[in-house]
């Protein structure tokens, strides 16, 4: 196989004196689909909040496409083609539907293709073309979800990570959802998904990893862990 | 009647000044969360500049616009990079940046008596005592200037933030600085440039009435006051509430001179503030954050 396109190696990660992370590692393949799965409290948020630079880590680095981020500030990563859907949405509410996907394409690289990603997202979800001069914070939160996607897509990533996407939707929206991540996964966009719903993630991703407190508990094809009995007891309540 | 037309006029004239001076102090605390207690010291030293300008070098005060803006941005963003970046923000940070940005002013204040003396200043023109006739009443000509550029900056401000791409990524840190981060924006950076801005307006605004009233190192306190109560009545951060906000402390200030006697005239806007905080805390148009 070739060079990871995401390596987490060994990093450390406190809030205070409070630590989250214990040198936590693992590796995501260019074209991969990965859940990080995990009680709540696991640490899948910090991860994903130390990959994008929110939360450098105390001890240990994040490299992407074999270069650490350790120089690379936080702005700086959107750039290189990392992209987060963070959990809650956390879109400017007071911002327009359209002002909100525009600034997805802040970053140099991105905002010469602004138009083009654009139309490409409305293409994807019409409900935003048909709400794009209301404010986001009048959206419904399946709408929200998909700004919030949509957001994340105009900066034309590389690796999109999405933190809970599913988390308080409708289930005929989950299942939107779900299927728009697929079909992403299948433009060759890399993936790494962080989600409550274990049977709906197992589902659409091809690998997971599993987090307890903050270390790495196992990791496998989805196929394995969905087979596994202690999976099935501690997260499905099977 | 005729009066009626007079005061309303002269209030008009007022709120382009007030307007200006609470864009200042507004932007910065919608943006950052800091109440930037070193504001009335940089009014008053955008009217030392002016005055500087016109006196020594003979600059007309309208023309030193440009140059005061420039120093006024500059000196914020120094301000920021300086003291601010380093303090805790938000209700923790509360009191750290409030003592040292009111010890900024002392600073800027006690520097100015060392420069210009205690003596009170104006900048006076050939056309400064100039005036026309408007719906029958006299207006002086630097009432009416300071009235169009009072009009003028907060049009460009809300182009600004609303058409540009710098302005659009201002109002989106002031709603939620970590997705800003997550697109790429450099949130310090527009922390920077969002100070400078507010410390241009507050410049400009010391530059526009030192050529109406008389000004001295301790002035600013009553106009950072009054830009406390135009930002809080304007709802923090709303551009056309801020101007609305200001048209009316002007108009209940002028107005008051009617039933009051002129030393309490200038309580009146605290009065103001008071009844909003406790009426009404979101301001007059509810609270928007740089909307």
């Amino acid at each position: 196989m070739s060079d990871p396109l995401l390596q987490v190696e060994a990093i450390d990660v406190a809030y205070g004196d409070i630590q989250v992370l214990y040198g936590l590692s693992f590796e995501v393949h260019a074209g991969e689909i990965v859940t990080l799965l995990g009680s709540n409290g696991a640490g899948k948020t910090t991860t994903l909040r130390a990959i994008t630079g929110l939360r450098p880590p105390q001890a240990g680095q994040v490299r992407f496409r074999g270069e650490s981020l350790a120089a690379v500030p936080a702005a700086g990563r959107a750039g290189l083609g990392i992209a987060l859907v963070p959990e809650g949405r956390e879109l400017w509410p007071q911002l327009t539907v359209k002002e909100n996907l525009e600034l997805g394409a802040y970053g140099p690289q991105a905002r010469p293709h602004a138009k083009q990603n654009l139309e490409k997202v409305f293409t994807m979800f019409p409900r935003l073309e048909e709400r794009q001069q209301q404010l986001a914070g009048s959206l419904s939160g399946g709408e929200q979800q998909m700004c919030a996607i949509g957001r994340a897509l105009m900066s034309e990533p590389v690796l999109l990570m999405l933190d809970e996407p599913s988390l308080g939707l409708a289930p005929i929206l989950v299942d939107q959802v779900m299927r728009t991540i697929s079909d992403l996964h299948a433009t060759g966009m890399t993936i790494l998904l962080v989600e409550q719903n274990l049977h709906r993630a197992l589902e659409v991703s091809q690998r997971g990893i599993v987090i307890e407190t903050g270390r790495l508990r196992l990791h496998g094809s989805s196929a394995e862990l969905a087979a596994s009995p202690e999976i099935r007891a501690a997260y499905l309540g099977l | 009647m005729e009066r009626f037309i007079d005061l309303a006029l002269s209030a008009v004239l007022l709120a382009g000044l007030y307007a200006t001076m609470a864009y200042g102090l507004g932007i910065i605390y919608g943006v950052l969360r800091v109440v930037n207690l070193a504001h009335g010291g940089v009014i008053m030293m955008g009217a030392y500049m002016g005055w500087v300008l016109h006196r020594k070098l003979g600059v007309d005060p309208y023309l030193s616009i440009p140059i005061v803006v420039a120093a006024s941005y500059l000196l914020g963003v120094a301000m920021y990079r300086v003291l601010v970046r380093h303090l805790p923000r938000g209700a923790a940070g509360g009191p750290a940046s409030l003592l040292l940005l009111f010890g900024f002013w002392l600073v800027l204040r006690n520097g100015a008596y060392l420069l210009f003396t205690g003596d009170d200043q104006s900048i006076t023109t050939a056309w400064s005592t100039s005036s026309v006739v408007v719906l029958g009443s006299q207006l002086s000509v630097s009432r009416l200037a300071v009235l169009a550029i009072g009009s003028v900056i907060p049009v460009g401000l809300h182009l600004f933030l609303h058409r540009t791409h710098l302005g659009r990524a201002i109002r989106a840190v002031a709603q939620n600085p970590d997705s800003c981060t997550l697109v790429g924006v450099d949130v310090e950076r527009i922390y920077g440039i969002t100070f400078g801005i507010g410390t241009a307006l507050a410049g400009v605004a010391g530059l526009l009435s030192a050529t109406l009233f008389a000004f001295n190192p301790g002035s600013g306190s009553s106009e950072l006051l009054k830009s406390f109560v135009v930002v809080v009545l304007g709802g923090m951060g709303s551009v056309p509430g801020t101007g609305l906000a200001a048209l009316i402390l002007a108009v209940v200030e002028v107005f008051a001179i009617l039933v009051l006697p002129s030393y309490l005239t200038s309580a009146v806007g605290f009065v103001m503030l008071v009844l909003v905080l406790v009426i009404r805390p979101g301001g007059l148009f509810g609270h928007r954050v740089l909307g």
